[in-house]
């Protein structure tokens, strides 16, 4: 049973203990309607006082209490993280007992309470709930729900507390292990072209524990009275294009398996794209859908930008052609760059199952996401 | 202070009062009370959780036992006639204590609360005492504290379990658990302000409280409970009794009633008339008649006994209000001298459409089915005759066959007795002058002791006027009825009480035990039934007018106000009430007029409606909440729901037949790894069970409900391998094999529970 109380955004609930409670009074209160006796009838007062009571604690314990949300800086599907809640008491002499938080996420109330037992007045307490988000993409925290059963345990009392913010959610992450070997072995071999010790001069900073010290320059060591290093730029950085086919046939478009398939390409790209730019490759994604490609990614600072773009692709047709790539990525002429050795390809194309592939698909290592 | 020792004492303190409130009804057995309190206090000292032969399954079989042999034991009496709410109620003591001396976890505790409020509402059905209310306030605050802490100390055993640890950017690493131990001793939890902050909130609770108690309308009834609630035993008012019976009560001061007569003080020598006897026979009075009963004849509970009761006739009578204790007898005590001309029940006898009252054989007022106090008023004509010769209620005129049983003598009569009677009225003419001749005689010849004697003859009456020449009020009674009797006057007896003790503080009059009386009846032809009184002005004992006489007095007008304005608080009253804070809110310069009885009448109906509308609106919420969350549990998603998380259930149970418990805040899948990683056979089964219902519940995914059942039919029937008890994974939340069996086991399908970081 809710009933709306006397504010709009109050909500009282009975609980089970509640449920007892108002049948026990029910009970009590025909048994002194019908017998006249007093003494029943002050037992049936105390036990209507006391949801007055409990009515008015529960308001003092809710009122002055101010929720933030602390999202992590990375949530992966299906990857369990922690969501932050600081919970403020702005009261200045009442604390506040016996507090749950619950977080709505499009409306919907995460399936989560960070409990407080006891905030004082004028103090923040902090608690994390975590949770595991099975879809990629953008999800909106809405509110917070606000309830405490304090103090007899007899009502739920909640207010919503409107707090909006936004967590992109990322493609799941696949380990190395479940990668073809063909890929595993590249990426031994391209390991090698990492950052490089010698290479142009890129600036000058402070000696740090575990530097090399032929890096050491002395001569600006002398100068500032503290041993400074070189730094080195990459002659040569390795580049790698992802083709990520996120096409599905239209009829296709309701079928969870196939759907399960796409989203299998999607952890694949990100899986990949991770692994290369944590690895000093630049990367270059390329997937079907309106609009120019990404720009050149080319360190793990761009990580982000890689896995917000996937997290929020979307299936197309497959008419619906790959991104162009900008001209400064056509090497040979063509719009794709030329295989780097022999057998393998710095173009990779990731495909689901049973995809038909493209023209594009010729210049690429293509890799089904099985 | 500690959280755990906080709420440890408070529960105490609240089960104590609710057990102490009950002993002061005096309803319980001594032996039982004091048991019940020795095993009470005593409890308090030994702790379940750390005593080790506590914990033994003996000492459970034990308790389990005693229980069951106390339950044979009281079962049988219910069927004796005993009330089974007597018999609950000593039950509910045995089980306290059992409840007490096997706390272990929070449902013991809850069930002695449990306990204590049906301890509390027994007190309520059987006692009347002013020292309720104070134990009430005690119990309000003690409750308060009590119930707040059981609510932190249960929510922080069901929250209070993990600790997350974040891990790489953000992600959740890893869990531990937190020692809910640890914040039991906490002393930062609650303090002397939360005491103190919520001990005003019980009072306000309490004075709230008192504000119901008052606008609650008052339109029962009066159904009676199957309680039987012992009264005060009186000697003196059964259908027959033995000369000697009042001499022993001239030291008893046990409360029978109070009165008041509003607006006038009391008259001297006001005596309250209760029962008469007409048959004497060697030394007893019995009630040859007692089959006589007549009903009276009522409006609105108003009982006219009188042709001047209207009224008119009850401006001018005495108006006198009786607060009668309650009593093992069902006589209503009514005030003389002075005819009788009316009695007005209360408002909750007149509710119950019970009319209880009948004129006994002998112009008794009986309330049959009495029980417990009551409170009525009785007005009576004020007599400007001598009170020693004043009318009491009857008919005037009787027939001779009427009067011919109050002519009785015993057969064996001794013929002195006759003669002396003969003697002593002498040349008296009248039937009045002989009467006051053996009044006046008996009055100054004789004295008056509470020394009882031996009789040496068949007829104690020799030895009384022949032999000892002294006794108490019966036997004089009786001597100057047989001597009437023996002169043709028809005489009875009658037994009352006689006076009372002025109360200061109250202002009204109190009567014990020890103010009971007997006097005569004579019929005078023409006066009808006229009372004497033979027995020799007695000055009772001064008694000391010290501090603890006044403090006695103090605390009984307390007593008397509980009664007055508690215990018989009715329609009547919150009229009265009403009407007064009319005069302080005029609404409108509208008078209400509420005090006649066909107004309250309409009120009664009209509150009556409105109440048992309340109930019933009451009941139908509930009965709509119960119907939604039937329709909810119909409802196709949420079936699956339901249905699924059954199916988990009992996948949790087939586990834990296999030795694997879920521990507190372990997660389902942090279950499926330990069973997977002990090797068990149903770890398969149920770690996909739990991968599909964590997609179906937190992805939105389908789920088929065939091949959840299968996956759980899959684990019972897998079998079972050697290494059944799980090996706690490295870092893991630990529960030891002791405490695996006591360890509670979350039924609920949870995820994670949070804690603070």
């Amino acid at each position: 049973m809710n009933l709306r109380f006397w504010a709009r955004w109050r909500w009282v609930r009975l609980t089970r203990d509640g449920w007892w409670f108002a049948t026990v009074v029910a009970c009590i209160a025909l048994v002194a309607l019908n017998t006249g006796n007093n003494l029943l009838y002050l037992l049936l007062a105390m036990l209507l006082s006391l949801v007055i009571a409990s009515l008015i604690m529960a308001e003092v314990s809710l009122r002055g209490v101010v929720p933030r949300r602390q999202p992590p800086p990375r949530v992966h599907a299906r990857d369990p993280f922690l969501m932050g809640i600081v919970l403020r008491n702005e009261k200045r002499r009442f604390p506040s007992f016996s507090i749950e938080v619950e977080d709505l996420c499009d409306d919907q109330v995460v399936d989560k309470r960070c409990y407080f037992l006891k905030i004082p007045a004028g103090r923040t307490q902090q608690t994390s709930y975590r949770h595991t988000l099975t879809r990629r993409g953008r999800y909106v925290f809405t509110a917070f729900r606000i309830s405490t059963k304090f103090p007899f345990a007899l009502f739920r009392t909640s207010r919503y507390v409107e707090h909006r913010s936004e967590v992109v959610v990322f493609p799941a992450l696949l380990p190395l292990s479940h990668w073809p070997q063909a890929l595993t072995v590249a990426v031994g071999e391209l390991t090698l072209g990492k950052l490089g010790r010698r290479g142009n001069f890129h600036a000058l900073r402070e000696y740090r524990v575990g530097d090399d010290p032929r890096d050491i320059h002395w001569r600006s060591a002398a100068r500032r009275q503290r041993l400074m290093v070189r730094e080195h730029e990459v002659e040569a950085v390795p580049q790698v294009t992802l083709f990520i086919d996120n096409s599905l046939p239209a009829e296709l478009h309701r079928d969870e398996a196939a759907q399960q398939q796409i989203e299998r390409v999607i952890s694949w790209g990100a899986s990949l794209g991770m692994f290369y730019l944590e690895h000093g490759y630049a990367l270059r994604l390329c997937t079907r859908g309106p609009g120019p490609a990404l720009p050149l990614l080319w360190s793990p600072t761009t990580l982000g930008r890689l896995l917000t773009t996937l997290a929020l692709i979307k299936t197309v047709t497959p008419d619906v052609q790959f991104q162009p790539l900008p001209k400064q990525a056509a090497l040979g002429g063509g719009p794709l760059a030329p295989p780097m050795t022999g057998e393998r390809s710095d173009c990779l194309m990731i495909v689901r199952p049973g995809a038909a592939l493209t023209r594009e698909a010729a210049l690429c290592h293509v890799v089904e996401a099985a | 202070m500690r959280f755990a020792a906080t709420h440890k004492a408070v529960s105490y303190l609240m089960v104590g009062t609710a057990f102490l409130l009950l002993a002061l009804t005096g309803e319980l057995p001594l032996l039982l009370t004091l048991i019940t309190a020795v095993g009470l206090v005593g409890s308090y000292f030994f702790d379940p959780q750390t005593q080790p032969w506590m914990q033994r399954r003996a000492y459970a079989y034990v308790w389990y036992a005693l229980l069951l042999v106390v339950l044979v034991v009281l079962v049988p009496d219910v069927g004796r006639g005993e009330s089974w709410w007597d018999s609950g109620t000593r039950y509910l003591c045995v089980f306290l204590l059992a409840k007490l001396w096997q706390r272990r976890n929070n449902s013991d505790y809850l069930q002695a609360y449990v306990v204590s409020f049906l301890m509390l509402l027994s007190a309520s059905l059987l006692g009347t005492s002013v020292l309720y209310s104070l134990g009430l306030l005690l119990y309000i605050v003690f409750s308060t504290w009590t119930l707040t802490l059981f609510h932190l100390r249960r929510e922080m055993e069901e929250n209070y379990l993990l600790k997350h640890l974040p891990g790489r950017h953000g992600q959740a690493a890893e869990s531990e658990r937190v020692e809910v131990e640890r914040i039991l001793n906490s002393r930062r939890v609650v303090g002397t302000s939360f005491l103190m902050a919520s001990g005003l909130v019980s009072v306000g609770i309490f004075a709230l409280a008192g504000l119901f108690f008052l606008l609650l309308p008052r339109v029962g009834v009066s159904l009676d409970l199957p309680l039987r609630r012992r009264g005060l035993l009186l000697t003196g008012f059964a259908e027959q009794i033995s000369l000697g019976g009042h001499g022993l009560l001239r030291d008893n001061p046990k409360v029978v009633m109070r009165v008041e007569t509003p607006g006038t003080a009391p008259p001297l020598g006001l005596r309250f008339r209760g029962i008469a006897f007409d048959h004497y026979e060697r030394g007893q009075w019995v009630r040859s008649r007692a089959q006589v009963e007549r009903p009276l004849a009522h409006t609105q509970g108003l009982h006219i006994l009188d042709g001047d009761g209207g009224t008119a006739g009850r401006q001018a009578a005495l108006h006198t209000e009786i607060y009668l204790e309650p009593l093992e007898a069902q006589v209503l005590f009514v005030p003389g001298p002075g005819r009788l001309l009316a009695v007005q029940l209360p408002d909750s006898w007149v509710g119950a459409g019970q009319w209880p009252l009948q004129l006994g054989p002998e112009d008794e007022v009986l309330a049959k089915g009495r029980r417990g106090g009551v409170h009525y008023a009785v007005y009576t004509a004020r007599s400007a005759q001598d009170q020693s010769a004043a009318a009491v209620p009857a008919n005037a005129q009787l027939t001779p066959a009427e009067l011919a049983p109050y002519l009785q003598l015993p057969g064996d009569l001794p013929r002195r007795i006759r003669d002396e009677a003969r003697r002593i009225v002498g040349g008296a003419a009248t039937p009045r002058d002989k009467a006051r001749a053996i009044e006046s005689y008996l009055q100054k010849s004789f004295a008056y002791t509470t020394q009882l004697f031996a009789p040496t003859h068949a007829e104690p009456l020799e030895d009384f006027l022949f032999d000892k020449r002294r006794g108490h009020c019966e036997y004089f009674a009786t001597a100057m009825a047989v001597m009437l009797r023996a002169v043709d006057i028809p005489s009875r007896s009658v037994n009352g009480y006689l006076g009372g003790e002025w109360n200061e503080y109250g202002r009204y009059l109190v009567v014990r035990q020890q103010h009971a009386h007997s006097w005569v009846e004579g019929y005078i032809q023409g006066q009808g039934w006229v009372t004497y009184d033979p027995t020799p002005l007695l000055a009772g004992p001064l008694r000391s007018r010290g501090l603890f006489y006044k403090v006695g007095q103090f605390s009984d007008s307390l007593e008397m106000s509980w009664s007055k304005y508690v215990i018989e608080y009715d329609l009547r009253a919150q009229l009265r009430l009403a009407e007064r804070l009319q005069g302080v809110f005029s609404f409108g310069g509208a008078k209400l007029q509420l005090g006649t009885s066909a107004h309250r009448r309409e009120l009664r109906l009209v509150l009556g409606a409105l109440a048992y509308a309340g109930a019933g609106l009451l009941a139908l919420t509930l009965l709509a909440g119960l119907l939604r969350r039937q329709k909810q549990r119909r409802q196709p998603a949420m079936q699956v729901q339901l249905e699924t998380q059954g199916q988990l259930r009992r996948a949790l149970v087939v586990l834990r037949r296999r030795g694997y418990h879920q521990r507190p805040g372990e997660t389902l899948q942090q279950l499926a790894a330990r069973v997977e990683l002990a090797g068990d056979s149903a770890g398969a089964s149920f770690a996909e069970l739990v991968q599909r219902y964590y997609a179906h519940r937190f992805g939105q995914q389908d789920i088929d409900l065939a091949e959840v059942a299968r996956l759980t039919r899959a684990m019972a029937r897998a079998p079972r391998s050697s290494a059944a008890l799980p090996a706690l994974a490295p870092g893991s939340v630990g529960v030891t094999a002791s405490d695996r069996d006591s360890a509670p086991v979350p039924v609920a399908i949870s995820d994670e529970p949070t804690g603070p970081t």
